[in-house]
């Protein structure tokens, strides 16, 4: 079990990560879904013991991150990680598995990845998909029981992101506990038990896929209007509002009870559109420089 | 941190692996492999043997000051640009979230440098038999290669500190100012005695000069007893930049 109990992060004034409570739990994948910068990183980071909380604790099996047994027991590829490129893919993962004690056996890794054409090329001069697989091997060569993902699949073409997925099936199905961070809807439905939404370094949505996806459920307005945004937020069917250009995005239940009140309250309103909320499109109601119904979700 | 010392695996067993990448690391980059190899060679012969005329007193002065030249090399290169490129790179925050260590990177890298040293010393000691005569007994060819060991480490350690401190581009250029800049003030290249008297005031304050007055003093050339002046500040240099080190070190770790 990874547990965040309460962790925060600031950097000098800035909130990175404010009170975030997560378990993470072994044959599961918990997906941390937001944009860049809103805190996924820091989050893993501090799962790992390179950034320390400015309060709250994080820990590996009972171990405080960062300690060697918390570190023994977690794998992980980083986002913004080049590896020294005049060595081998083969040259990589030999010593890597010399810091576990039980690791992967060297064939298994390379068949499972799919490493074998470029084994023993140099690093440098492989194409950005062919590294992101060496570091995706560096990650999982230790047999740890908890595989940490920061943006795995980012860069990657379809191709290479379905293989991608594939690997990260097979572990969670071995009883493996993984969180993935990504900014993609798509990934984290196809992978996750359990998605978490993160902006500003806040989740403002926690739920399994299917919980995610009735929040996208309904229907996305767009309209301009002179009524205040706490207005809007007071109409019925409302789940969230957010400022785009002139117009509001109203993100709603129920499209035609939320247009009949604004009508009623006698504001004015111009230039409406109505839309079907995709999943994309409750994440950026979500995520958007938004305001919601209570802080909870 | 005090569970850093139960690695799961012998750190042992890391650290020879680690060694052993960091020599094909180095060997592989040519960047780093000529500057720590070839150049000592080629000045050694040129000023030390060819243009003396393979005269065996200038030869045998400048084995003593080329051989500190070589160590120099390797140990401000693979720490100071090499840790600032992989740092940069985000490698080095791959390594610390692995269960290994961190020391043992520290102390691979330190013997990759002694064996790039040891290296050097070794072809050194061959051009001066060779090319140009030189003859000394086996205790003092055997101290000289233990005095060029022991400079890698201060040297390493200064480049540990402006690796962890700055970016690898100015890295790159803070190293190579520091390498030549201790090599040609220190007196490496040219005795500081035939050089003007300000250089020699201006040598004082050069680490590369006291290891290198040591290597004289080794080889014999200055025979004036111990040279306890020049043993002192070296100790003294090298005990500042293990300090150097250990701060940039916190410094870099202050999130943790």
């Amino acid at each position: 079990m990874i547990e965040f109990q309460g962790v925060s992060k600031r950097f000098g004034t800035k909130l990175a990560v404010g009170s975030l409570n997560l378990s993470l739990a072994a044959g599961k994948l918990t997906a941390l879904l937001g944009e860049n910068g809103a805190g996924k990183t820091t989050a893993v980071s501090m799962a790992l013991g390179l950034v320390k909380p400015t309060s709250g604790c994080v820990t590996v099996r009972g171990y405080s991150a960062g300690s060697m047994a918390a570190r023994s027991n977690v794998g992980a590829m980083l986002q913004s990680a080049e590896l020294p490129e005049q060595l081998t893919p083969a040259e990589h993962i030999r010593l890597f598995q010399t810091y576990y004690l039980d690791p992967v056996p060297f064939d298994e890794i390379v068949e499972t990845i799919g490493l074998t054409s470029f084994l023993h090329m140099r690093y440098g001069v492989l194409s950005g998909g062919q590294k992101r697989r060496v570091q995706l091997a560096l990650a999982l060569c230790g047999n740890a029981d908890f595989i940490l993902l920061d943006e795995p699949t980012v860069g990657l073409d379809v191709d290479a992101r379905h293989i991608f997925w594939q690997v990260i099936r097979t572990l969670v199905a071995r009883g493996r506990g993984v969180l993935l961070t990504t900014h993609y809807l798509e990934e984290a439905d196809a992978l996750a038990d359990r998605i978490l939404v993160m902006t500003e370094g806040v989740i403002i949505a926690d739920g399994s896929p299917a919980d995610i996806k009735s929040l996208a459920g309904g229907k996305i307005i767009e309209l301009r209007t002179n009524a205040p945004e706490d207005q809007l937020l007071a109409l019925p069917g409302i789940e969230g509002t957010a400022r785009v250009g002139e117009r509001m995005r109203l993100t709603t239940t129920n499209a035609e009870e939320t247009l009949r009140a604004l009508f009623a309250s006698g504001c004015s309103v111009e230039d409406i559109s109505v839309e079907r909320a995709g999943l994309e499109a409750a994440f950026i109601g979500l995520t958007g420089q938004n305001r919601r119904k209570g802080e909870a979700a | 941190m005090s569970t850093e010392i139960m690695a799961p695996v012998s750190s042992f067993r890391i650290l020879k692996a680690e060694c052993r990448t960091e020599f094909l690391k180095a060997w592989r980059m040519p960047s780093f492999a000529i500057p720590a190899l070839v150049f000592p060679l080629v000045f050694y012969a040129m000023f030390g043997v060819v243009l003396g005329g393979a005269d065996v007193s200038r030869a045998t002065y400048m084995l003593a000051t080329y051989g500190i030249f070589a160590a120099l090399g390797p140990s401000l290169f693979s720490f100071g640009v090499a840790i600032a490129t992989e740092r940069d790179q985000g490698w080095l925050e791959v390594k610390r979230a692995a269960p290994m260590p961190i020391a043992v990177l520290i102390i691979a890298r330190m013997v990759m440098a002694m064996v790039f040293a040891l290296i050097v010393t070794l072809a050194l000691f061959a051009v001066a038999y060779f090319a140009a005569d030189v003859r000394l007994p086996f205790s003092v060819w055997m101290s000289l290669i233990a005095l060029n060991l022991f400079t890698t480490v201060p040297f390493s350690l200064l480049g540990l500190a402006i690796g962890l401190r700055v970016k690898a581009q100015a890295a790159a250029a803070i190293t190579n100012l520091a390498f030549f800049g201790f090599s040609l003030l220190g007196g490496l290249w040219v005795p500081i005695t035939i050089m003007p008297d300000i250089m020699g005031k201006i040598a004082l304050v050069m680490p590369s000069f006291h290891f290198g007055e040591m290597a004289l003093a080794a080889i014999g050339i200055k025979d004036n007893g111990l040279p306890v002046l020049n043993i002192s500040a070296a100790l003294g240099f090298s005990l500042l930049f293990a300090i150097l080190a250990h701060r940039a070190w916190r410094h870099m770790d202050k999130d943790r």
